[in-house]
C-alpha cells in the first residue's frame, strides 16, 4: 500500500517536472542566445552554451533604442491605466450596485454590451479620435480609451453586490454619509476584487501591442511592446539582440511577480470565482 | 459617481461603435478618404473573397484545438498541484511564469526556437534524425507553431483558476468518497468535475474569447510577409492587414462587424449551453 | 480635392517665403564653402542693404524637423548631414527617425492619415503615386526652381520617376542598379569559373546546378520572390513587360513575361536554390552572407551591408546580370526625400531637402558608402568604398542599360496583388500560368480605375 503512493507521487513528480522543463526552457534559450555573438547564435547545429558570457547585446540595443525612455512610456501608460481604472470603476460598480437613480437599467445594459464586444471592433474609430484630437504620437494616446473599462466596472459591481447590506446600514447608524461609507467601509472590503481587476488591467496595459503600435509610430513615445516588435523588424539578423531586448522586457515583471507572487496568483484566482 | 465611466465609455466605446458599423457600409481607402455609402459591398465582397473563408476557418481551428488542449492540460496540473506533495507554491509560480510575460517577448523566443535554419527545435530533432522543417514558413506546420506558444502561455494562467476552483470544493465530499472506497479517478469524474463546472464555463468563454483574438503570435512569428500568413491569420489579423497594410478601412470595419457578430452568438450559444451542463448547487 | 487646394496653397505659401529670403540662408549650406560661416556673412550685409522692415522681421530658419527612413545604413549619413545642417540653421532641430523596411509603409500612412506623418520622409516609386494623388506630400516643381538645384544633375529616370501627373514630388536620394553577386569560395570549392560579362541565364543555371551540393546544405543560386531584385529584371529580357508604356494595362497575359517568372520558379523546383519557405524566414541576403547560397541578385546597396562581416567581404565579388535572349536589362530605382503636406515648418523643411540634394551632402553619402549618390559625379565616391568589387558594373547599367521603375498610382496596390499571387506560385502551391491570370485580372480592374 505505501509503496503504491509512492509510485504514484514519483509519478506526478515527473509529469510536473517535466511540464516545469517546458515552461522553463524558453527562458533560459531566452537567456543563452542573448549572451551569444551572432555567429554562435547562426552556428549549424546550433550551439547551446556561449563560449563566453558576453553583455554586448545589451549595450547594443541601449545604444539603438531609447530604451529608458520606453520603459517610462510602458509603465506610466500601465499606471495610469490601472489607477484610473480601479477608481473609476470602483464608483460606478458602487453606484450600480448600490444606489438608485434614473436610468440606472438602461445604462447598465449598455456597459455590458460593451463588455460582449471584442477591443479590436473599437480600434479603427478610436484611433480616429485620437487624430481628431491631435494626440497621435503622445504619452496620453497610450492609455486614453483604456481608462474606462466596462468589464471592471461590472467585476466590482458583483463584488460590491456581495457585501451585507447591513455593513454599510450600520456605518449610516454610527453618522458616516455615503462618501465616507464608501471609502471608509466598502473599499477595503473589495480589495481582493480591486487587486484582481489591478492585477488584470496591468497584465493587459502592459502587454497590448495592437493599439500603441498603432498610435505612436516614433521610437521614443513607443511601448516596450511595440518597441520590441519594432526592433524584431529592425534588426532580423541580429537575434542575440533580439533575445537581449525581450530578457529587457521580461525583467521588470519577473521582478514584480517575485516579489508579489502571492497577489498575483490570488488576484488571477479571483477572477475565476467572482467573473 | 458612474459619470466618468459613462462619458469614457460613449465617447471611445458606444460612439465608436457606432461609427464601424456606418463605416462598414462605407468605401474608405487611403489616408481615411470616404469614398461614399457603398451599400453591402464590402458584405458582400467579404462573402466572396476567398481569404477571408480561410481566415473565417484558421481561427474556428485556432479554438478547436487551443481551447480544449489548454484546457485539458490545465486542468491535469491544477490535479497534480492539488495532490499533497511537496513544493506545490514553487511548481505555481513556475507554471505561472508564461502567463505573466509579455506576449511580444515570448512570440520573439519561441520564433527563435522554430526557425528552421538556426533554431534549436531542429537542431534537437536533427540529432534523432529528423530532418529539418521550415516550422512557421511552411504553412502545413505554422498554425501548429502557432497554437503551441498559445497552448503554452495559457495553461499556467488557466491553470490557476482550476487550482482555486478545486480547492473551494469542500473536503467533506472527498471524506465521504473515501470511506465508500472510491479511486483517485472515481473521485475526479464524480465529485471534482461535476462541482468544478461553473470555473470550467468561465474558463472555457475566456479562454474562446481570447483564442479568438489571437494576434500577437501571429503578427510576431509569421508576419505579415509570410506565404503562410493566408493559412495561419485570425479574423483579427486579417482586420489589421486589411485596414493598415491594404488602407481598406471600410473592409475592415465590415469584418470588424463579423467577428462582433461571430464572439456575441459564441457566447449566447455557450450561456444557453451552461444551463445543460454547469451545476450551480 | 480640399487636401490638393491646401497643398496648392501651402506650396504657393513656401514659395513666397523662399522668393523673400527666408530659405535663402540656407542655400549656402549646398555649396562647398563651410557653411556656417558663410551664412552669417551673407546674412549681416543683406539685412543692412535692404533694411526694409519685413526683411528684418523675417526669422531665421526655426522648428524641429523629424524625417522619417527606413535604411538603415543611412544612419552614419544622416547624422553627419544632421550636424552640418544644425549648424548651419541653428534654430532647426533634425529628428531623425528610422524604422524597418517592414512596418516603415504601415506606420507611414497611419501617422499620415492623422496629421502626425514626420516633416520630411523617403518616398520610393511604388509608393509616389499614392501618397502623391492624395495631397500627403507636397509638389516641388516651384521651390526647385527658385533654388540653385538644376534638376539635370540628377538621373532622368528618377526624375521621372518622381513625377506625378506633371508635378515634381521629390528630389532623388540616391539610385541603384541589380548586380549579381557571387561567393568565390563556394565557386572554388565547386571547381566552377567565375560569373563574366558573357554570361547568360543558361550559363547561370548550369552553374547553380553545380555549385548545389544538398549534403552540405548549399544551393546555387537565390530565387525567392523579389520584384525589383528579380523578376523586374528578367522579365523584360525575356521580351515581356510589367506595365505597358500608356500605364493602362499589364503584361501579365504574355507567355514572354511568364517566362521571365517562371525561370526563377524553374530554379526553386530543380532544387538549385533555398525554398520560398525557407526564404521568407531568412532572408535571401542572410543567407547570401551565412555561405549557404553561392549567387544573389542584389542591389548595389548591399555591399554596405556585406562588408559589415570582415570576412564575408573577402569571399565575394559581383557581376553584370546574365543575358537572357542576347539583352541585358537592369532596372533603376531611388528613394526620394518628400515633404509632408501637414508640416508645420514648410521652410524649414524644404531646407533640409535642399540640403540633402546638395552636392555637399551627396558627397557624405557617396563616402559613407552607403547608397549611391543621385547627384551628378558623385557616384565614384561610393564606388571607391569599395575597391575590391567589380562596382563598375552598377553604373554602366545604370547609364547604358537600364529600364525605368514599373509605376503607376496605384503600384503600391497592385504590388501586394502580384506579391499575394506569386508568392503562391514561388512555393510551388499554383502554377506561374495561373497566378499570372489572377494578376493580370486585378491588375488591370486597378489599372483602369486610376
Amino acid at each position: 500500500m505505501k509503496k503504491k503512493v509512492n509510485i504514484s507521487k514519483l509519478l506526478i513528480y515527473i509529469v510536473l517536472l517535466s511540464g516545469v522543463l517546458i515552461a522553463v526552457f524558453p527562458f533560459v534559450w531566452m537567456f543563452l542566445t542573448s549572451f551569444k555573438t551572432n555567429t554562435e547564435a547562426m552556428a549549424i547545429p546550433p550551439t547551446i552554451l556561449p563560449k563566453k558570457i558576453r553583455f554586448d547585446s545589451f549595450i547594443t540595443i541601449f545604444e539603438k533604442l531609447p530604451f529608458l525612455k520606453i520603459y517610462l512610456n510602458t509603465i506610466i501608460s500601465a499606471l495610469v491605466t490601472v489607477a484610473a481604472q480601479l477608481t473609476f470603476c470602483a464608483m460606478a460598480g458602487y453606484a450600480y450596485a448600490r444606489i438608485n437613480f434614473p436610468f440606472k437599467n438602461i445604462l447598465f445594459t449598455a456597459t455590458l454590451a460593451v463588455l460582449m464586444v471584442p477591443g479590436t471592433f473599437f480600434i479603427l474609430p478610436q484611433y480616429r479620435l485620437m487624430y481628431s484630437m491631435k494626440l497621435l504620437n503622445t504619452i496620453p494616446a497610450l492609455f486614453l480609451p483604456n481608462l474606462f473599462s466596462a468589464m471592471g466596472t461590472f467585476l466590482l459591481r458583483q463584488f460590491f453586490l456581495s457585501l451585507p447590506q447591513e455593513l454599510e446600514d450600520a456605518a449610516y447608524i454610527d453618522g458616516c454619509n455615503r462618501g465616507k461609507a464608501f471609502i471608509k467601509i466598502m473599499l477595503p472590503l473589495v480589495k481582493p476584487g480591486l487587486v484582481s481587476l489591478g492585477i488584470l488591467t496591468f497584465k493587459f496595459a502592459w502587454n497590448d501591442l495592437m493599439w500603441p503600435m498603432i498610435v505612436n509610430t516614433s521610437t521614443d513615445k513607443m511601448t516596450l511592446s511595440a518597441a520590441l516588435s519594432f526592433m524584431q523588424g529592425q534588426y532580423v539578423t541580429d537575434y542575440a539582440c533580439i533575445m537581449a531586448g525581450a530578457i529587457m522586457a521580461v525583467i521588470p515583471v519577473l521582478v514584480l511577480f517575485a516579489i508579489f507572487q502571492k497577489q498575483f496568483i490570488e488576484g488571477v484566482a479571483h477572477t475565476g470565482i467572482k467573473g | 459617481m458612474i459619470a466618468p465611466v459613462t462619458i469614457g465609455l460613449i465617447i471611445f466605446y458606444f460612439y465608436p461603435f457606432f461609427r464601424v458599423i456606418r463605416d462598414s457600409f462605407h468605401n474608405i481607402g487611403a489616408f481615411d478618404r470616404d469614398m461614399g455609402f457603398v451599400g453591402l459591398d464590402n458584405y458582400v465582397g467579404m462573402f466572396k473573397d476567398k481569404e477571408m473563408w480561410q481566415t473565417l476557418a484558421n481561427t474556428f481551428e485556432y479554438v478547436i484545438i487551443i481551447v480544449p488542449l489548454s484546457l485539458i492540460l490545465a486542468m491535469i496540473i491544477a490535479v497534480l498541484l492539488n495532490a499533497k506533495i511537496k513544493g506545490v507554491s514553487v511548481f505555481r509560480v513556475i507554471y505561472f511564469l508564461p502567463a505573466i510575460t509579455m506576449s511580444v517577448a515570448v512570440s520573439m523566443v519561441w520564433r527563435w526556437i522554430f526557425n528552421g535554419d538556426f533554431g534549436i527545435l531542429n537542431g534537437i530533432l536533427g540529432s534523432f534524425g529528423v530532418p529539418a522543417r521550415q516550422w512557421l514558413a511552411d504553412k502545413s506546420t505554422a498554425m501548429l507553431c502557432i497554437c503551441v506558444v498559445a497552448i503554452w502561455s495559457n495553461v499556467g494562467y488557466y491553470m490557476i483558476i482550476l487550482l482555486a476552483g478545486i480547492q473551494g470544493i469542500s473536503k467533506g465530499y472527498y471524506e465521504a468518497a473515501e470511506i465508500d472506497g472510491a479511486t483517485g479517478l472515481q473521485k475526479f469524474f464524480k465529485i471534482t468535475l461535476p462541482l468544478l463546472t461553473p470555473t470550467i464555463f468561465y474558463v472555457v468563454i475566456m479562454l474562446i474569447i481570447s483564442t479568438f483574438q489571437t494576434f500577437d503570435g501571429i503578427y510576431l512569428m509569421i508576419g505579415p510577409k509570410s506565404q503562410a500568413i493566408k493559412y495561419t491569420q485570425s479574423v483579427v489579423m486579417y482586420f489589421y492587414r486589411s485596414a493598415f497594410d491594404y488602407s481598406k478601412k471600410g473592409y475592415a470595419s465590415a469584418i470588424a462587424v463579423l467577428l462582433f457578430v461571430i464572439i456575441m452568438s459564441l457566447t449566447v450559444f455557450q450561456m444557453k449551453m451552461q444551463k445543460k451542463w454547469v451545476n450551480y448547487d | 480635392m480640399k487636401r490638393k487646394l491646401l497643398a496648392t496653397i501651402l506650396c504657393a505659401s513656401m514659395a513666397l517665403a523662399t522668393l523673400a529670403g527666408c530659405g535663402g540662408n540656407t542655400q549656402t549650406a549646398s555649396t562647398d564653402a563651410p557653411a556656417a560661416e558663410t551664412k552669417t556673412e551673407e546674412a549681416a550685409p543683406a539685412a543692412t542693404e535692404e533694411a526694409a522692415p519685413a526683411e528684418e522681421e523675417a526669422p531665421a530658419l526655426e522648428g524641429e524637423i523629424h524625417y522619417a527612413y527606413w535604411s538603415d545604413v543611412l544612419g552614419p549619413y544622416l547624422e553627419e548631414c544632421k550636424a552640418n545642417f544644425e549648424a548651419a540653421n541653428p534654430g532647426v532641430t533634425i529628428v531623425l527617425e528610422p524604422t524597418a523596411w517592414g512596418e516603415y509603409w504601415t506606420k507611414l500612412e497611419t501617422a499620415a492619415t492623422g496629421g502626425a506623418v514626420a516633416d520630411v520622409f523617403q518616398m520610393n516609386g511604388p509608393n509616389i503615386g499614392k501618397y502623391a494623388s492624395a495631397g500627403i506630400i507636397v509638389p516641388i516643381d516651384d521651390l526647385v526652381a527658385n533654388s540653385d538645384l538644376d534638376l539635370n544633375n540628377y538621373p532622368q529616370a528618377m526624375t521621372d520617376l518622381y513625377t506625378v501627373d506633371g508635378n515634381l514630388y521629390g528630389i532623388a536620394i540616391d539610385y541603384d542598379t541589380i548586380g549579381l553577386w557571387y561567393n568565390k569560395e563556394l565557386f572554388d570549392a565547386a571547381g566552377v569559373e567565375y560569373p563574366t560579362e558573357d554570361w547568360t541565364w543558361d550559363d547561370l543555371v548550369a552553374a547553380a546546378e553545380k555549385l548545389t551540393d544538398s549534403s552540405k546544405g548549399v544551393y546555387g543560386m537565390v530565387a525567392g520572390y523579389a520584384d525589383q531584385g528579380g523578376f523586374y529584371n528578367t522579365v523584360p529580357m525575356s521580351g515581356g513587360y510589367i506595365l505597358n508604356d500608356d500605364k493602362s494595362a499589364s503584361g501579365f497575359k504574355d507567355p514572354a513575361t511568364r517566362a521571365g517568372i517562371q525561370c526563377w520558379v524553374d530554379l526553386i523546383q530543380k532544387g538549385y536554390s533555398p525554398s520560398q519557405a525557407s526564404l521568407t524566414e531568412n532572408a535571401d541576403y542572410i543567407q547570401f552572407m551565412s555561405g549557404k547560397v553561392a549567387m544573389l541578385y542584389a542591389g548595389d546597396w548591399f555591399a554596405a551591408t556585406f562588408v559589415q562581416d570582415a570576412d564575408f567581404a573577402k569571399k565575394i565579388d559581383c557581376q553584370y546580370l546574365p543575358k537572357m535572349n542576347g539583352k541585358r536589362v537592369s532596372v533603376i530605382h531611388g528613394k526620394a526625400n518628400c515633404i509632408s503636406s501637414a508640416t508645420k515648418y514648410p521652410e524649414a523643411a524644404w531646407a533640409w531637402v535642399e540640403y540633402l540634394a546638395g552636392k555637399e551632402a551627396n558627397e557624405i553619402l557617396g563616402k559613407s558608402g552607403a547608397a549611391i549618390p543621385s547627384y551628378k559625379g558623385c557616384a565614384d565616391l561610393y564606388f571607391a568604398q569599395f575597391p575590391d568589387y567589380n562596382m563598375g558594373i552598377f553604373a554602366d547599367e545604370a547609364e547604358n542599360m537600364s529600364i525605368p521603375y514599373p509605376a503607376s498610382k496605384t503600384s503600391a496596390e497592385w504590388g501586394d496583388i502580384m506579391w499575394n499571387e506569386l508568392i503562391a506560385a514561388y512555393s510551388g502551391d499554383v502554377s506561374v500560368d495561373e497566378a499570372c491570370d489572377n494578376i493580370a485580372e486585378q491588375m488591370d480592374a486597378l489599372l483602369a480605375s486610376e
